[in-house]
């Protein structure tokens, strides 16, 4: 007889000890890749935030230079003499319209900039080049006084990221989309502080879903893109207030109120794009187009500083002190003047706060008008319907009355004003679809994304979910080989294959757990004595929805695709999370268009 | 465990002293007694399969002992034939001779019984004690009462 089994050898037993611990992991942490999905947004939320916080210090730098003060727009523009009033924006303008035409030969990237159509309609990638374009003239407009949003190039900028690390990281379309709405919710919930409005805004917005597999990781996203933002800036909120109702039947101004934002929002869509034509029409460059909208604007300032910038300081006026109705008529009119002006010019940027400003003020002066017919004893303080007109007027501009309600109510963390709020922005929200169908976001996205609707995503087969080059071993690969393979990936099956890359079955990490205990076992047992011969395969012709039934039946997270069933050879693989979001982002689709 | 080793072990499927001087009469000769014991329906087929995979690659261990197999639905449940050869076999693989031979069929289904019955076998025989033990076992009775005894103590 032979001698004695010779002692295991030490790679063997670290090899081992390796396996043990990954199924360890595999079995009590068990990372499915939808949590993986949230951990990604989690950092996505991070990034976000702090490139947000860059462009914002950056946007000050750039006011200061232009200004040589700090502080908010309102009153550094009150500080200075007419005639810088004038150039200011106009200069901004200027700067911020030649780098749009110096940036113009990026724009033939196959990506698109706006991040809506990437994860609506597109591959879920995000420029680069143009995009940063984008957000650098975006920076000067809004440093100068242009009445334009930070959200705007904000999101840009934290979408942006998230496409790059899509792209670095190889992620699935479904999956790309998905993480570049996150970078969206994260730009927005750190620009407002408001994590329940970034989350809700691309859900309700950009995705029309709340679906939990997407709602989770854009959750995810703005929470921490929120608590990022916190550290730098502080937790108040933008608006913070705390108003009393003086008594029940105050809804019914509130009620009237929502009725007249109901109507005027549809003007106010049809003002930015009447503006928008009347620009185009003109037989200018875009940086003098852009300077001739700054001179309105900086015109506007002179009667009126209130106008500069996205009005946020203004707003916070409009809740904290006293006006006299006619000065804030004066800004309102200002206002949309300032605001269609910088946006007909071509100006990149957002309209949430000028938005917020048009609502407020016009409630403000709703409420002072009722105050005036009923008395001081019903009605109370006209900031109530500042607040109340903000969230009427968001709502029936964007079409997503959930959306601006939360928003509103996140950006003054007032309670009491929720009622009357929600009664106003749902009476404007459904006054304003019928007499103007679309948003005041929706415009871009049905012009560029009509063409691609039906071709591209209304047939998802499982082919367009591919992940290729799987990891894959011969039926004659060793224990070592394959016991290696499973430590240094994280995937709980490898499959088996033969020469001719044909699909033989897989091997689950779980079954192995017999080797560990058994290292005489090593040099025995080949991949076929172990792989499973009746693993589910998925042809890449199915759709996505009879995909998703195969899996029903089984417990990993991925499956092989394989191109037909005589041959069965391995073309890749497809994740569950992938079908699932590719099913969400579908539906979404479907009900939009109805 | 679904496998029951006092079950596994059974003296009507051992060849206590097989004939058979080279691998392919070995596994044969050994399948025969399983195809005997009615464990096996279609005894050449499974020989073949068994021997289809070990020219795939060797399960001789080097140390005297061999665990040829197939995973194969042409046996319904795990079966164990066991072949022993004073004088050894030429096996496949390692030049050093077999003189124990697990011979194992595992239908397609059963993933893991597979290794667990080799795994325990495989610590069962890596005593040299125990090992010539079963060499020098006078009946099948015997060396089958050393396996069942010896997977007891691994309990």
């Amino acid at each position: 007889m032979a001698t004695e089994i010779g002692q295991t050898d030490p790679k063997l037993k670290s090899l081992l000890r390796g396996l043990k611990l990954r199924v360890w992991i595999a079995e009590v942490v068990r990372p499915t890749e939808l949590q993986i999905t949230l951990c990604w947004a989690g950092v996505i939320g991070f990034v976000g935030a702090v490139a947000s916080f860059a462009f914002r210090e950056a946007t000050e730098a750039v006011h200061w230079l232009l200004t040589q003060r700090v502080g908010d727009y309102a009153s550094t523009f009150a500080a200075l003499p007419y005639w810088r009033r004038l150039i200011t924006p106009a200069i901004g303008g200027l700067i911020a319209g030649a780098i749009i035409y110096a940036g113009a030969r990026f724009r033939r990237s196959k990506y698109t900039t706006d991040y809506m159509e990437a994860v609506v309609v597109g591959e879920g990638l995000i420029a680069l080049r143009s995009s940063l374009v984008k957000c650098t003239s975006a920076m000067f407009s809004v440093a100068s006084g242009a009445s334009i949003g930070r959200e705007g190039p904000l999101v840009q900028l934290s979408s942006l990221c998230s496409s790059l690390l899509a792209r670095w990281q190889k992620w699935s379309r479904p999956r790309r989309r998905l993480l570049v709405a996150c970078g969206a919710a994260a730009g927005i919930a750190s620009a407002y502080n408001a994590p329940i409005g970034g989350a809700l805004f691309v859900a309700d917005i950009v995705l029309g879903s709340l679906e939990m597999q997407i709602f989770g990781p854009l959750v995810f996203a703005s929470v921490i893109a929120t608590l990022t933002m916190q550290r730098f800036v502080g937790k108040e909120p933008l608006y913070a207030s705390s108003f009393q109702l003086r008594s029940d039947w105050e809804i019914v101004p509130h009620i009237g109120l929502g009725i007249l934002i109901g109507f005027a929002a549809p003007l106010f869509l049809r003002l930015l794009r009447v503006s928008e034509r009347w620009f185009a029409t003109l037989p200018l460059k875009v940086y003098t187009r852009m300077m001739i909208g700054g001179f309105i604007v900086g015109a506007l300032t002179i009667l009126s500083p209130q106008v500069a910038g996205n009005g946020y300081s203004a707003i916070s006026h409009i809740l904290h002190a006293q006006w006299f109705w006619p000065a804030l008529a004066l800004i309102l009119i200002c206002k949309l003047i300032a605001t269609a002006a910088t946006f007909g010019s071509g100006a990149v940027g957002g309209v949430f706060t000028p938005t917020l400003l048009i609502g407020a003020s016009s409630g403000f002066l709703f409420g002072t008008l009722t105050r005036y017919l009923l008395g001081a004893s019903i009605t109370s303080d006209p900031a109530v319907f500042a607040l109340v007109g903000m969230g009427a007027f968001l709502a029936a501009t964007t079409h997503a009355p959930v959306m601006a309600l939360l928003m509103v109510f996140e950006l003054t963390l007032d309670y009491q004003i929720i009622l009357p709020l929600m009664l106003a922005s749902v009476i404007a929200y459904y006054i304003s679809i019928s007499l103007e169908r679309r948003s005041i976001y929706s415009e871009s996205l049905k012009r560029k994304g009509a063409l691609f609707f039906d071709e591209r995503l209304a047939h998802v087969r499982v082919a367009d979910l591919l992940k290729r080059d799987p990891l894959t071993v011969l039926e004659t690969a060793r224990f070592r080989e394959i016991g290696q393979d499973f430590i240094t990936n994280r995937f709980n099956y490898i499959y088996v294959v033969d020469d001719a890359r044909h699909f033989k079955g897989a091997i689950s990490l779980h079954d192995i757990k017999g080797y560990l205990r058994d290292p005489d076992l090593a040099d025995l047992v080949i991949a076929r004595d172990v792989m499973r011969f009746d693993f589910p395969t998925i042809e890449c012709d199915t759709s996505v929805r009879d995909a998703l039934q195969r899996f029903s039946k089984h417990d990993g997270e991925r499956l092989p695709v394989v191109a037909n069933n005589e041959s069965a050879e391995l073309l890749g693989t497809v994740s569950k999370t992938d079908l699932i979001l590719a099913l969400a982002h579908r539906d979404s689709e479907a009900t939009e268009e109805k | 465990m679904a496998v029951s080793f006092h079950d596994l072990f059974q003296p009507a499927q051992v060849v206590l002293e097989l004939r058979a001087k080279t691998q392919n009469d070995a596994v044969r000769e050994i399948v025969e007694r399983l195809h005997a014991a009615k464990r096996v329906e279609d005894d050449d087929a499974f020989a073949d399969a068994v021997m289809e995979r070990e020219a795939r690659s060797s399960t001789n261990t080097g140390d005297g002992v061999a665990f040829p197999h197939a995973r194969t639905d042409l046996v319904e449940e795990l079966v164990l034939g066991i072949g022993r050869s004073k004088n050894g076999v030429k096996f496949g693989g390692p030049d050093a001779l077999v003189h124990l031979i697990f011979l194992v069929g595992v239908p397609q289904r059963l993933v893991t019984d597979y290794l667990v019955c080799v795994g325990t076998i495989a610590r069962i025989v890596r005593p040299k004690a125990k090992r010539e033990q079963l060499f020098n076992a006078a009946t099948a009775d015997d060396l089958v009462d050393i396996l069942r005894n010896g997977a007891l103590e691994l309990q």
